[in-house]
């Protein structure tokens, strides 16, 4: 969900199924993972993913 | 050479409009519309149908859930996901989005923005504007969203 600044709220943006989970198209091991509490990400591992699949928004400068 | 990257993350693409519009005029106009029972209509093909009868969306809103590619980047990740979404908006003063949140049992669990991209206007005086959260991927797995 997201708020949109002012008046509109509650803008629905998409709904999981409990039935199916994560999807097929996620690595079993991330699907699977019973210790999945989140923790502090690390920032480089996070700007490779980024770089990675969102290139038309980040570029590395090395 | 060409083919699936290896490397790629798991991406879901999910597009969801609001139209704040005579909802009496929708319905007549989805009424008209030749969907054929049983079929998938995908919005696309719905919005596209609304634009010919010249009903445009008021609100839109683009996600794009990148999961991460590996078991060893979703650990170093902290074992979240991204999510970008492109907020488009006949009302630019709207924009930036102010939160992003999942529903779990009733109970709001805003997510983290990593990045926030400059908003665009066009002439008309639309706005759209990209942003980057963070999702953990335990509230996902049991669909508590």
């Amino acid at each position: 969900m997201v708020d949109f600044t002012g008046e509109r709220k509650a803008f629905g943006v998409t709904v999981f199924d409990p039935q199916a989970g994560l999807g097929k198209g996620v690595p079993a091991a991330i699907r699977l993972d019973e210790y999945d509490a989140p923790s502090d990400p690390d920032p480089t591992a996070l700007a490779q993913l980024l770089f990675r699949e969102y290139p038309s928004y980040f570029r590395t400068s090395k | 050479m060409t083919g699936p990257d290896p490397f790629a993350g798991f991406r879901q693409k999910v597009q969801h409009r609001s139209m704040k519009l005579a909802l009496r005029g929708i319905a007549a106009t989805l009424a008209i519309l030749p969907f054929a029972a049983g079929s998938q209509v995908t919005d696309q093909t719905v919005i596209e149908k609304l634009k010919a009868q010249g009903i445009e969306p008021t609100r839109q809103v683009h996600s794009d859930l990148c999961y991460p590619a590996s078991y060893q980047e979703y650990v170093r990740v902290g074992k979240y996901a991204i999510v970008m979404l492109e907020a488009s908006t006949v009302i630019s003063d709207e924009l930036p989005i102010r939160a992003a949140y999942l529903i779990q049992n009733t109970v709001r669990v805003p997510l983290q923005r990593i990045a926030v991209f400059d908003k665009s206007i066009d002439a008309a005086g639309a706005g759209k504007q990209v942003s980057f959260y963070l999702v953990p991927i335990a509230r996902l797995r049991l669909g508590q969203v």
